[in-house]
């Protein structure tokens, strides 16, 4: 009985704690809200930027496919002259290039289709592409070939040697002209997948608020750190400088090491990390970014701090030159102050904008207390 | 005082609470060690990773192959679903302990309070006879059935609970959780996406409120258990605090082992209906009239006296990080199994850097090359996995060639969402150190600055 009667009392103090709860809500409910609108705002302003990166790599990577495409069907009708493959390679370049404005967005599909992996995987395997091309035996879906496709590849094939010696090689040989194909269509295809997907769950994402783990702007974050270290500052410059990999130069581990365009694709990445921190889209108007996130979590100091950064690191990528591998060799320096630059602003991305914001840093759940 | 004392020791209890004890504590830590298992950590945590992060004076415990870590988990599942059941219990709360302990020695990585609470409690477990009452081994063996118990037995689970709670509300009287609400302000509003109270959590109030409320919940929350006019009041508490962390936090399990393992600060009477009530639900059939059947401890004064040792230590440790200098958040030292829960944010990023002297060639270690995720995570943080990883990293280039690696760390970290700052000092090359309970006198101020501010 005695029992029943504490029950009653703690109900009844229960029911009295969470009417104050409500009560003093009243009072202020203007301004309550405004976190939640901020991350609206910038879940949408970020997911037309993602929107606009992928339509231009499909488009583009389309393009690519479609030329080659009809390369091969010129290549059955005669002999292919200096001219035809001119077209493919500017059209390698805009691709690749377009690539870097949303391989950055390593979360969703892209992550499950391991899109990255199976599109930029460098150094490309030239040994392995000369048996494939030679035995007419490969397994492109298979993730195990991935160092024989993508990019990588195609930039192989399409510039290691001059115009002229690629034209012969392919005139000599039809199945080089099947491999290229394939190729081609392969990335087009992962790409096309991954953007139409993105398409479907638009919506999801820019209504997916809070910065906790599975919030949007929790995997976004966290995409684009590890990004940020793996795949740009230590494959596009750390491990051919030598930094990241034992300290021994390796210029040959470059991006676009045949196309001679690396430099290029470093800044155009980091001209999309830019872009989407600052929240700016194709008409070049500044949206709702992180920075306008931070400002409104009261961290304006660190957007700063961040955007000071972002100078630096830009005119230090500037200075570099194309084509970077000499460049490593002969001017190692440079490309060493650039690299440092772009490590420093790793420690206020991975550290002090999550910590500000409230996103968890981790790739794997668990338990935390 | 004396008599007294002897008093305590010699007063009896019925043993419902214990009986009821098992079972729930039991059941919950069979679910958990299933999820775990369903969740695949147990290929994360102990198959993966290419190094892992011993205690200090465990450094003999590894990881065994996969197979045998499956046959372990498995095994632990099991043994926590007799303990519940209370059959072939001794063995089965030996196996319990020992095996959730070697487990959680493994890796540092893994390190939760709520961790460490369960082993205690497994510890506890082995010495008191639980399964002599309501269980399959009284069914197997009516002989063991035992009604009475002596009341430390039920005493010294309650204490441990009032422990716990206590030093975690302690621990929360510090200037950054009460005066600044961190990191709460930081962490409540990343679940503005939660229904109903969601958009409350960005509100600073709300962080004001939950930070003291917090404290003052951990700081009397065993008190109004141990109270018998206040005890409804504050089990209908302790569900709702432990419901709502479950609903804003990460915490897996913890909240609903402390919900089941409270129950133990009910009467003798509760935990009697309790138990007609699971003989309803299972539909067991009711027993014969209760005869007093005591329970008497072949070596109760040692086993008192050990009782309370334990407890004494468990009183003291979470204190040592008195004996070290600089702030306890920022070094870490003395900050683990002292029941500091939930109290801070903080996030580090380590470059380490290697030079061989033989050639003076110097570059950084791509850390995720031999760590996992959530292990660099924990490293970047701590000062002693630090020292451990970079001590992994000499014997790997050891064992490639590298002689005499020198390799120095620069590691930023920022607490409760102040700007980062150099952990530790970076021209120390961390070969040359070697762990132990002194302090780290490498570990930098966290009031110098960045050296690029």
């Amino acid at each position: 009985m005695k029992n029943i009667a504490q029950v009653k009392i703690s109900f009844v103090a229960l029911v009295c704690c969470l009417s104050f709860f409500s009560c003093v809500d009243d009072d202020d409910s203007n301004n309550n809200q405004d976190m939640s609108a901020n991350q609206t705002e910038f879940l949408k302003n970020s997911a037309a930027i993602i929107s606009e990166g992928y339509d231009s790599a499909k488009q583009s990577s389309a393009l690519l496919a479609l030329s080659i495409e009809s390369l091969k069907l010129v290549a059955k009708q005669r002999a292919l002259a200096e001219n035809d493959i001119s077209t493919v390679k500017v059209n390698l370049k805009t691709a690749w290039n377009d690539w870097q404005k949303i391989s950055l967005y390593g979360f969703g599909a892209a992550e499950q289709l391991a899109l990255k992996s199976n599109v930029n995987i460098y150094k490309t395997d030239t040994l392995a592409i000369e048996n494939s091309i030679q035995s007419g035996i490969y397994n492109l879906e298979s993730l195990s070939s991935k160092d024989q496709k993508g990019y990588p590849a195609l930039d192989y094939l399409l510039n290691s040697k001059s115009t002229a010696q690629t034209v012969a090689s392919f005139n000599a040989d039809s199945s080089r002209i099947n491999y290229l194909t394939a190729v081609a269509s392969d990335i087009a295809n992962r790409i096309k997948d991954v953007q139409e997907s993105w398409k479907n769950k638009q919506a999801n994402f820019e209504s997916n608020v809070g910065t906790d783990v599975g919030s949007s702007t929790g995997m976004i974050v966290n995409a684009i750190n590890q990004h940020y270290e793996k795949f740009f500052r230590d494959n596009k410059l750390g491990v051919p400088l030598g930094v990241r990999s034992a300290g021994i130069a390796r210029p040959d581990f470059c991006e676009a090491v045949y196309g001679g365009y690396s430099v290029a694709l470093v800044i155009s990445n980091f001209l999309a990390f830019k872009r989407f921190y600052t929240g700016t889209r194709n008409n070049l108007v500044n949206g709702y970014g992180l920075d306008d996130y931070l400002i409104a979590a009261e961290a304006a100091d660190l957007d700063n701090q961040i955007q000071v950064q972002i100078d630096l690191i830009d005119l230090k990528i500037n200075a570099l030159s194309d084509p970077l591998p000499q460049q490593i060799q002969s001017d190692p320096q440079t490309v060493q102050e650039a690299y440092s630059e772009i490590q420093k602003l790793i420690v206020l991305l991975k550290v002090d904008l999550p910590s500000r914001i409230g996103v968890l840093i981790t790739y794997q759940d668990n338990d935390g207390d | 005082m004396k008599n007294k004392r002897i008093d305590f020791l010699s007063k009896s209890s019925h043993i419902a609470p214990l009986a009821v004890f098992r079972i729930v504590f039991g059941a919950i830590l069979f679910i958990s060690i299933i999820r775990f298992i369903a969740n695949g950590w147990v290929y994360e945590m102990y198959v993966a990773p290419a190094m892992y992060f011993p205690y200090y004076g465990f450094e003999w415990i590894k990881p065994l192959p996969e197979p045998i870590m499956y046959l372990i988990f498995g095994g632990m599942a099991l043994s926590f679903l007799f303990q519940s059941l209370g059959l072939f219990y001794r063995i089965s709360s030996i196996f319990s302990f020992t095996a959730f302990t070697y487990v959680e020695l493994i890796d540092k990585t893994n390190y939760l309070n709520h961790y460490y609470f369960v082993s205690i409690i497994c510890f506890l477990l082995i010495w008191v006879p639980a399964n002599r009452y309501f269980s399959l081994d009284v069914l197997r063996k009516p002989s063991i059935k035992r009604t009475s118990v002596p009341s430390y037995f039920i005493f010294i689970f309650q204490l441990q609970l009032a422990f716990v709670y206590f030093f975690a509300g302690l621990a929360k009287l510090n200037y950054d959780w009460l005066v600044e609400a961190m990191p709460l302000k930081i962490w409540l509003p990343a679940k503005a996406d939660i229904p109903v109270i969601g958009s409350l959590l960005t509100k600073e109030w709300v962080a004001y409120l939950f930070s003291w409320s917090g404290a003052l919940y951990d700081l009397s929350i065993a008190f109004l258990l141990f109270y018998r006019p206040t005890r409804w009041f504050a089990y209908l508490v302790v569900i709702i605090f432990h419901l709502l962390t479950y609903w804003l936090f990460p915490i897996g399990m913890f909240p609903f082992i402390m919900i089941g393992a409270t129950l133990i600060f009910f009467s003798v009477d509760t935990h009697k209906n309790i138990i007609i009530w699971l003989r309803k639900l299972f539909r067991l059939a009711a027993p014969e009239k209760e005869s007093t059947l005591n329970y008497s401890p072949r070596f109760s004064k040692a086993l008192g006296l050990f009782f309370t040792l334990f407890l004494l230590f468990q009183l003291l440790l979470p204190f040592r990080y008195l004996a070290y200098p600089g702030n306890l958040y920022w070094t870490e030292q003395g900050y683990r199994f002292s029941w500091r829960v939930m109290l801070m944010e903080k996030a580090g990023y380590a470059i380490f850097h290697l030079t061989n002297p033989e050639n003076g060639r110097t570059w950084e270690i791509n850390n995720y090359d031999f760590l996992t995720a959530n292990q660099e995570k924990m490293m970047s943080t701590q000062p002693d996995m630090i020292l451990q990883f970079a001590h992994f990293l000499e014997g790997h280039f050891k064992s490639k060639g590298i002689l005499e690696p020198k390799i120095t760390a620069e590691v930023y970290v920022s607490l409760n969402g102040k700007p980062s700052r150099l952990f530790i000092d970076p021209t120390v090359d961390l070969t040359k150190i070697h762990d132990s309970f002194a302090p780290k006198d490498w570990i930098l101020s966290p009031e110098l600055k960045a050296p690029n501010e």
